[in-house]
Parts: structure tokens; C-alpha cells; sequence
């Protein structure tokens, strides 16, 4: 590319963005009142020093951390279960006579509607509990088994039914030939079908990701959190403190937008024949 | 070599019927021979060649190939589809090498059959691409040569010409012949073109349906390469031909 087209690139990707920003900036000035509408630069303030602490909590990096490592634990419990069942389900139609109708009848469930009963079950405990060596860490001493349990829900599904989807849509000539050049069982498996719907996986695992994500700030805050993203939008909404609620969303827009660039590139990088068999 | 025995394949239709798409077949094939199966669509000739390679199972009967009886598919009957089979996620060179990797054969000796092959297609600069980079007929060659890799004792190959274009048709039935000549394999090919079926064949195994039944079987004489426009070769066509408009008559459309 040369160099009028990125800067033709960058002008349009940054063209909305700093209307709204103006616009916002302009109404926030016009209102002059910070509870209602912050304004730009007092959520920049928040957003230039992410390592001092703030109000009660950790500082934004610390709580950023902690819902990061929250979210990949459930990520990846999540996807260690829902992969390898989804193959099952996907191939033996027997194992999926067996599953799909708890699966279908559990997936309309909100993640969020399983929150009160988790917390029930599993009240505040967390890694630190199992791991005392823990719990002097600001970013792992936050880790509690409810919210990953949260996170693990909100994630299952999409991966689980994207694999199974992978799986059935398979070509079964790809399976006949492979069969003709002597593979099956677990060589089978491992050659053909895990590669054959990978591409499918990696779209749940990025849809799986954007939904955990979701579910994690949202499970923050809800009673018995005391640390992350979530919780710290929450409790600067009970101190009416909203330039810090903006700089929070912000980041949870800017982390879920870096890591569904990740998903993508990697579907690019790795996956170029999708859609281009003949 | 191959021994089929008085197979009938019978399929369960959706409506509870059933649908006999072979009755009592015997066909004998010797080593090295190259036989082609012509018939319309629906006589049974794809069937057969399922059955053979052993991802059909017979109703009735037996098919035998070197004293050992076929149960389930194998390497040693390499099978050539019509549609493009290649692994889009393996480039061409791990394709070819995928039956050998099944047959545990170290790495070293497995890049270096697939590169023999490769070269024989004229293929070799195409090692590294993958197969959407490459064209119908290329891709069909690196499909022929990822069953021949693994040494097979017999290949089938279910009208693997069908979809590409007549140039191309004919230039790939050239190369198998030449491919057939070096390396002296037994062949079973489908086809539903006469002319590709009399300018490849020892034997020409003429098909009909309703059911799907060998109706005849033709030696085609003359050396190879054969002249797709002499007289002779114009005679088989319409000998052939004629076979199967008798039974095209009694088909009410």
C-alpha cells in the first residue's frame, strides 16, 4: 500500500470516532454537569495514569488484569470441555441423540441467570483458597471459581455448537479419501476432521471470546465482587463518579476489540483456502 | 487379480422401498490391465467401484483381490475421485505424502517418494502450493499421484476427468496412459464417456441399468497411443454406442 492510501485508511477509520468525540465534548461542556456527562478530559485523566490506584480499588491496570485472568480461565475450561464434546457430537450420532437435547434445553439459559445460584454454591471462593501463596497476588488473588464458572457458561455454548457445526459440514469425500489412503481411528481424527473444522472452531473460540467477555463485566457486577472492571464501573456509578464508568467501558471496548483482531488475523493467516476450494 | 463374485447391491430408498443398484455381477480383472466400466448415470458403474473400495459394503456376493477378501477400505487400492478430494489445509507435497505418513514411513523417505511423483506429473515447482492455488486438472494429478504414492495393487478411479474441460481431458488421459505404461498398475476406471473409455482400455466393461448389470465386455485392440481419429477407433465407439442405445430405448423418460 502506498502511502496515500493508509493515510486515506486512517482518515475514514478515524473519521466517526472523533465526530462523536467532538460532539460528545461539545454537549458535555453545553450540560456542565461532570455526574451526567464527563468530559473528554477528565476521562483522558483516568485513562493517562492506569497504574495509580483508584477510589478503593486497584488501579485500572489491576483491575484490568484480574478480569483478563478471569476471562481466560473461563476461556479456556470452556473451550478444553466444548471442543472435544462438540467432536463428538459432531461425528457419532449417537453421542449427539445423547447430549443435544440437555444442550438445547441449557443454552437458552443466560449466563447471568446462573449467577445467584453459583454464587450459592461457590460464595466467594476462589484459586487463593486452594493456593494460599495466592492470595497475596493482586491479579490471581482475584480469581473466584463463581465467575469463571460465569464466564465457562457464557462461552461453552458457541464453541461447543461451532465445532459440532465443523464437524457435520465436513465434506465426507475428504473422510472417504483420507479412508482409502489407510487413516482411521484416532489418526483419522487427528489429520482430517480436527483440521477439516478448525476454521469453524476458531470462529466459535472468537465468538465464545466476545461472549465471555460480555458476561465477565456484567458478572462483576453482581453482589460478592470486589475487584475487576465490571465492579469497578459499578462502584464508581454508587459514587456518581462517571468519568471513571467511561474510561472502564472504554478499555472493555479496547481489550474485546484487540482480541477479536487476534481471532481474525488468525483466520486470515491460517485459513486462506476457506471458501476457495473449487 | 480382482475377483468380483456374483455381487448384488441392494439400497434402502427413504420411502421404505429398495433400490437394487447392482444384480449378480462377476467381473475377473488381471494384473496390470486396464479396464474401464462405461454405462449411463444410475447403471451401477460408481457402485461397483464403491464396493471395490471397500467403502460400500455388497449385499451379496464376494470381491476378492489377491486371495484376500475386501472388507473395508484400504491402501492398497488407491481410489481417484470426480470431485477435488485434496486437503485444502496440506499443501500439495503433504498431501501426496498423507497415505505414506499412514504407513509410518519416516519422513526423509516420504518427501522423497512424494517429489519422484510429483516430478512425474510435472508438478515439482508446485510442491509448497496449496491446493486452491492450483487448477482442476492440476489438482486431479496430485490426486492421481497421492494414491499411486502409497503403492497401490490396483486404482480406481470414479470418472476423475469428468469435471474438467476437454483439453484438459485429454491431455490428463495422455498422462495416464504414460503414468500406466511406467508403472504397470492395475486399473478400474468409471466413465460415462465412450471415446474416454475406448482410448484408455484394455477391456471396456459395458454397464446397463434396472437393474445395474454388466451387459458386455469388450477387448479393444491396437497399440497405445491410440489415434483418436481413426477408423478403428471410431468402429469400437460405435459398436459401443450401439450397446447402449438398445438400452436407452426400453427407458421410458
Amino acid at each position: 500500500m502506498d502511502k496515500k492510501r493508509v493515510l486515506e485508511k486512517v482518515f475514514f477509520n478515524l473519521l466517526l470516532p472523533v465526530l462523536l468525540a467532538s460532539i460528545w465534548q461539545m454537549l458535555a461542556i453545553h450540560i456542565d454537569k461532570p455526574m451526567v456527562l464527563p468530559r473528554l478530559e477528565a476521562v483522558g485523566k483516568v485513562l493517562a495514569h492506569p497504574d495509580t490506584k483508584i477510589l478503593i480499588t486497584g488501579s485500572l491496570v489491576e483491575n484490568m488484569g484480574i478480569s483478563l485472568i478471569r476471562v481466560l480461565c473461563g476461556f479456556f475450561l470452556a473451550a478444553a470441555m466444548a471442543i472435544p464434546l462438540g467432536i463428538l457430537m459432531g461425528y457419532y450420532r449417537s453421542a449427539e441423540r445423547i447430549f443435544a437435547s440437555s444442550v438445547e434445553s441449557l443454552r437458552p439459559i443466560p449466563p447471568l441467570a446462573w449467577v445467584p445460584l453459583i454464587l450459592a454454591w461457590f460464595g466467594i471462593k476462589g484459586l487463593s483458597d486452594w493456593f494460599p501463596a495466592l492470595s497475596s497476588s493482586v491479579v490471581f488473588g482475584g480469581v473466584q471459581f463463581s465467575m469463571i464458572i460465569i464466564i465457562l457458561i457464557g462461552v461453552f455454548f458457541p464453541i461447543l455448537l461451532n465445532t459440532i457445526h465443523g464437524v457435520k459440514s465436513i465434506p465426507k469425500i475428504y473422510i472417504e479419501s483420507a479412508r482409502t489412503l489407510g487413516s482411521r481411528g484416532f489418526s483419522l481424527l487427528l489429520k482430517v476432521i480436527i483440521p477439516a473444522s478448525l476454521p469453524s472452531i476458531v470462529t466459535g473460540l472468537r465468538i465464545g471470546m466476545g461472549i465471555g467477555w460480555m458476561c465477565l463485566v456484567a458478572a462483576e457486577m453482581m453482589p460478592g465482587s470486589n475487584a475487576g472492571l465490571g465492579y469497578l464501573i459499578w462502584y464508581a456509578y454508587e459514587l456518581l463518579r462517571t468519568e471513571i464508568i467511561v474510561a472502564g467501558m472504554i478499555v472493555i471496548g479496547f481489550i474485546g476489540f484487540i482480541m477479536d483482531w487476534g481471532f481474525r488475523h488468525v483466520e486470515r493467516k491460517r485459513f486462506a483456502w476457506v471458501g476457495r476450494m473449487k | 487379480m480382482l475377483k468380483i463374485t456374483n455381487i448384488t447391491k441392494t439400497f434402502n430408498k427413504n420411502n421404505g422401498g429398495k433400490f437394487q443398484a447392482i444384480s449378480n455381477m462377476n467381473l475377473d480383472v488381471n494384473e496390470s490391465e486396464f479396464v474401464c466400466i462405461v454405462g449411463e448415470s444410475g447403471c451401477g458403474k460408481t457402485t461397483t467401484l464403491k464396493l471395490i473400495s471397500g467403502l460400500e459394503v455388497p449385499t451379496e456376493g464376494k470381491i476378492v483381490l489377491e486371495g484376500n477378501e475386501i472388507n473395508g477400505p484400504g491402501p492398497e487400492r488407491g481410489v481417484v475421485f470426480q470431485e477435488y478430494t485434496l486437503f485444502p489445509w496440506r499443501s500439495v507435497l503433504e498431501n501426496v505424502t498423507f497415505g505414506l505418513e499412514e504407513k509410518n514411513i519416516d519422513k526423509r523417505k516420504r518427501t522423497q517418494t512424494a517429489r519422484k511423483y510429483l516430478e512425474m506429473v510435472g508438478l515439482a515447482d508446485y510442491a509448497d502450493a496449496y491446493p486452491y492455488e492450483l487448477s482442476g486438472g492440476m489438482q486431479q494429478r496430485v490426486a492421481i499421484i497421492r494414491a499411486l504414492a502409497v503403492n497401490p495393487k490396483i486404482l480406481l478411479m470414479d470418472e476423475p476427468f469428468g469435471a474438467l474441460d476437454t483439453r484438459t481431458r485429454d491431455f490428463l488421459q495422455n498422462e495416464l496412459i504414460r503414468i500406466w505404461a511406467t508403472e504397470r498398475k492395475t486399473i478400474l476406471f468409471v466413465t460415462h464417456s465412450i471415446s474416454e473409455a475406448v482410448f484408455l482400455a484394455d477391456t471396456v466393461v459395458v454397464m446397463k441399468s434396472r437393474p445395474g448389470r454388466i451387459h458386455d465386455v469388450i477387448e479393444i485392440d491396437g497399440s497405445r497411443p491410440r489415434a483418436r481419429t481413426s477408423k478403428e477407433f471410431k468402429d469400437y465407439c460405435t459398436i459401443i454406442h450401439g450397446m447402449l442405445e438398445n438400452g436407452l430405448d426400453r427407458v421410458h423418460f
